[in-house]
C-alpha cells in the first residue's frame, strides 16, 4: 500500500526537492535538468483537492523519479507514453500489485470506483495499475475492476 | 507587475535592484516607488532599463514573453519533463511555466 511518507522519506534520501508550484499545467510533474542531471518534483497544491488526489500524483511521480521515465517537452506521444507505462509499471510492482487487487476483490470491491477507495487512490491511478497487470502482464483477475 | 519583472532581471543578472538603478543613471528611491506603488516607468527610464537587461520594452511591460537566450538554447530543450494527468500539447502559457519551474529549481539549488 502507498504511504505518502514514504514518498518524502525516499525523496529526501535521493536528494530530490519536492517544490510546491501553483498555476502548473498539471497537479503534478517531475523534471530533469540536465544541464546538471538534478531532479525535482513539483506539486501544484491549488489543483490538489483532497488527500487522495495528494496520494495519487505523489505515487505517480514516484514512478517517474525512481525510473527516470521522463521526456522531452516536444516528444510525440508515443514516447510520452513509453515514459508514463515506465511510471506506473513502477508503482504497479511496488504498490498496487495485483496481490492486493486479489484481496480487494476478494473483500468484495470489484468496481473501480470501490478499488479506489480500497486503495485510496484516485480512480485513474488504479485503472492504469490494473490495465497493467491485466493487458500487460495477462493476470486473470476474473470479474471486477469493470 | 513591473518590479516584479525588473526584479527577476536583476537576479538573472546577478546585482542587487539598487545597483542596477545606480548603473543606469536611475535614483536609489526609484526601485522603492516601483516596488511600493506598483507604478510603470516609461518614456526614456524604460529604455534605459530594456537597454540595461538587454530585452524588449514590450518584455518589461509583460506583452511579450521571455526572450531566447541569445545563441543560447531554450530551457524547454534542456530538461526532461513528465506530467500527471492526460497527454497534453503544450500551448506557450504553459512552456513559460516550466520555465519559470526549472529557474526556481536552479534558484533553489543555489541557495541550498
Amino acid at each position: 500500500m502507498f504511504e505518502l511518507r514514504d514518498f518524502y522519506e525516499y525523496h529526501r534520501q535521493n536528494d530530490v526537492p519536492i517544490i510546491p508550484f501553483p498555476g502548473m499545467p498539471a497537479p503534478g510533474a517531475t523534471i530533469r535538468d540536465n544541464r546538471d542531471g538534478d531532479i525535482a518534483v513539483f506539486l501544484d497544491p491549488t489543483k490538489l483537492p483532497t488527500l487522495r488526489m495528494l496520494r495519487g500524483v505523489c505515487m505517480h511521480e514516484n514512478g517517474h523519479t525512481a525510473t527516470g521515465a521522463l521526456h522531452k517537452c516536444a516528444s510525440p506521444y508515443e514516447t510520452v507514453e513509453r515514459a508514463e507505462h515506465r511510471a506506473v509499471r513502477y508503482t504497479a510492482e511496488r504498490y498496487l500489485t495485483a496481490e492486493d487487487f486479489c484481496e480487494a476483490f476478494q473483500a468484495g470491491y470489484t468496481e473501480l470506483w470501490q478499488l479506489a477507495e480500497w486503495f485510496d487512490l484516485p480512480e485513474p491511478d488504479v485503472a492504469a495499475a490494473y490495465h497493467f497487470w491485466k493487458e500487460a502482464r495477462g493476470v486473470a483477475f476474473g470479474g471486477g475492476a469493470g | 507587475m513591473f518590479f516584479d519583472t525588473f526584479q527577476a532581471l536583476c537576479e538573472e543578472k546577478g546585482v542587487s535592484c539598487t545597483r542596477a538603478a545606480k548603473e543606469m543613471g536611475l535614483s536609489n528611491s526609484i526601485t522603492t516607488k516601483w516596488r511600493k506603488t506598483g507604478a510603470t516607468p516609461g518614456g526614456e527610464t524604460l529604455e534605459k532599463v530594456a537597454a540595461y537587461f538587454g530585452v524588449s520594452t514590450d518584455y518589461l511591460l509583460g506583452k511579450e514573453k521571455l526572450p531566447a537566450p541569445e545563441g543560447g538554447q531554450d530551457v524547454i530543450d534542456d530538461i526532461d519533463i513528465a506530467f500527471y494527468g492526460q497527454y497534453r500539447q503544450l500551448d506557450e502559457d504553459a512552456k513559460q511555466t516550466i520555465r519559470d519551474m526549472v529557474a526556481v529549481m536552479r534558484k533553489r539549488k543555489g541557495n541550498v
